[in-house]
């Protein structure tokens, strides 16, 4: 396969793993943690 | 491969005739602590427990619809709870520590929106070892000396229903002393 | 004994990441904890699988993803979203194929010895767009801008239509739970029509969950045709004798689109092949994730 086909999956792959550590900086894997450990009980539908 | 079906249904119902046992709040648990409330000031555990005889004790969070949509009716509780000698607080399960001004602040923004005026808490290190809230809204029954009683109550309900399980608490403290 | 597991290596890897997800345990037993609240729920599991669920160590990304548009004060949910553009662009619906529980279940139900329902195309074809709405309505739109007078948004997809929730996480802890009961009402009872239709429409379609409304396999879909692991068809070695179109569940035809947005990767077709046409390759590479069931040619080593 050419090396060109590659170019754009590595480059979003890279995107990815800034947004996350964006995110994780700013607190957001905390956040998932939150709402998965204490879980509003509506929101999967218990109700 | 239908014996993998086969396994896998095993397998689930014999977990379920494992595990059908209900789950009520361990009595031995004494609940203590020291923490701040929303303006910041100090709260301890024995100032507010001792002062009542059951104190209610509402978990919550600001990313949870059905727990802020209780809450007027919470309001109204507390306005009852008074004359039972009991009383109502409230801990904001996802403000991160007294240093979280951003959920705080959210928080604040929830309890002036639904007219609550009773102490709300930020949460302190290992709260739900003791205070298990895996689902919120749940609202725990806290005697006079810090002990949980009775059986939480989980899920969002009406001050009538609140009040009614608050009276089945108050019974069997009466009953035992 | 080595070519049985390599037969089954799929399968195994399903099961196995099934339990490896919901290992927690002490979530089953009474006395404990209904759920995991550990550390390791700051992570999201590559597929579908609730965290309420009383065995789940992570999170689900779909949940967390609307959890995080509902938030009163919102914030582009940059963790997640890159966490699921990583998995789309690493292995696209690989994760389907391979590390989704409730593809894994809904290919269980399947197996069951009834009569199959054939779907016309007039009907499959546009309601696999059908997918594609539940992600960008009850996933994404909704939660990001309906509001409630409480002021957060709501998680249509998990509160309205997720029967993953309702399997795992629902059914169990109402089971073994009675502290839960007295707060179920009409959502609940909802939920589990939802829940009971798509376990029996699994049993004479295969994986219909996952053609018609996983909003996580729409958003991987996406991907499939720029992924790094991707399926490789050989023009050479292609004879168009439409094995592979035949061996699909999802009714790709692998010959003709390899990387269509509704293959699972599941490798079935790249077994079936006569001429050894099809492959998975990563980054150009042959990768032997399943073994060929007959050479047609001689075997060639990576």
């Amino acid at each position: 396969m050419k090396r060109k086909g590659y170019l754009l999956p590595v480059a979003l792959l890279a995107l990815a793993v800034i947004m996350m550590v964006i995110g994780s900086l700013s607190g957001q894997m905390d956040d998932v943690l939150t709402k998965a450990v204490h879980i509003c009980m509506e929101c999967i539908g218990l109700g | 491969m239908k014996k993998h079906l086969l396994d896998l249904l095993i397998l689930f119902i014999a977990l379920l005739m494992l595990t059908s046992c209900g789950k009520k709040a361990d009595d031995k648990d004494v609940i203590r602590f020291e923490t701040t409330d929303l303006e910041g000031n100090t709260v301890s555990s024995e100032d507010i427990f001792s002062e009542h005889k059951i104190t209610l004790v509402n978990i919550w969070g600001t990313y949870c619809g059905p727990c802020i949509n209780e809450m007027p009716d919470l309001e109204i509780l507390n306005q009852r709870l008074a004359e039972k000698d009991c009383a109502i607080i409230g801990i904001v399960s996802d403000v991160r520590g007294s240093g979280d001004t951003a959920l705080i602040g959210t928080a604040k923004e929830i309890v002036s929106q639904t007219g609550v005026t009773y102490v709300n808490l930020v949460p302190w290190q290992g709260w739900y070892e003791k205070l298990m809230a895996e689902y919120i809204p749940t609202t725990y029954f806290i005697d006079s000396k810090g002990h949980i009683v009775g059986e939480a109550a989980v899920g969002a309900r009406g001050a009538d229903d609140y009040e009614a399980l608050l009276d089945e608490v108050l019974k069997t403290l009466d009953g035992g002393n | 004994m080595g070519k049985s597991i390599r037969k089954h290596a799929r399968r195994i890897v399903q099961v196995l990441w099934g339990f490896l997800s919901n290992g927690y345990v002490k979530g089953f037993l009474p006395g404990a904890p209904m759920i995991y609240q550990g550390p390791l729920k700051r992570f999201c599991v590559p597929g579908m699988n609730c965290y309420s669920c009383p065995g789940a160590l992570g999170a689900c990304p779909i949940g967390a993803l609307q959890a995080a548009l509902n938030e009163r004060h919102r914030r582009f949910p940059s963790y997640i979203l890159g966490y699921l553009l990583a998995i789309g662009v690493l292995v696209g619906r690989f994760i389907c194929g391979w590390l989704c529980l409730f593809g894994l279940v809904q290919e269980l139900l399947y197996k069951i010895p009834v009569p199959k329902l054939r779907i016309p195309e007039k009907v499959d074809k546009p309601l696999r767009y059908l997918k594609y709405a539940v992600l960008a309505v009850l996933v994404i739109g909704l939660p990001l801008f309906y509001r409630t007078d409480a002021g957060t948004g709501l998680p249509f997809f998990c509160q309205f239509l997720c029967p993953v929730g309702t399997l795992e996480g629902g059914v169990p802890l109402v089971l073994l739970n009675s502290v839960l009961r007295p707060a179920l009402g009409w959502l609940f009872r909802w939920k589990i029509l939802l829940l009971v239709l798509v376990i029996l429409s699994s049993i004479v379609i295969y994986r219909p969950f996952c053609k018609y409304l996983c909003p996580l396999g729409a958003f991987y879909s996406l991907f499939q045709r720029i992924s790094l692991i991707r399926i490789q068809v050989d023009p050479v070695k292609c004879t168009g004798c439409g094995t592979c179109g035949k061996a699909c569940g999802m009714q790709v035809d692998p010959h003709k689109v390899p990387n269509s947005t509704e293959c699972i990767r599941c490798g079935e077709c790249i077994q079936k092949c006569p001429a050894h046409a099809l492959s998975f390759t990563g980054l150009g590479k042959e990768l032997h994730l399943r073994p060929r069931e007959d050479s047609v040619h001689e075997k060639t080593s990576a």
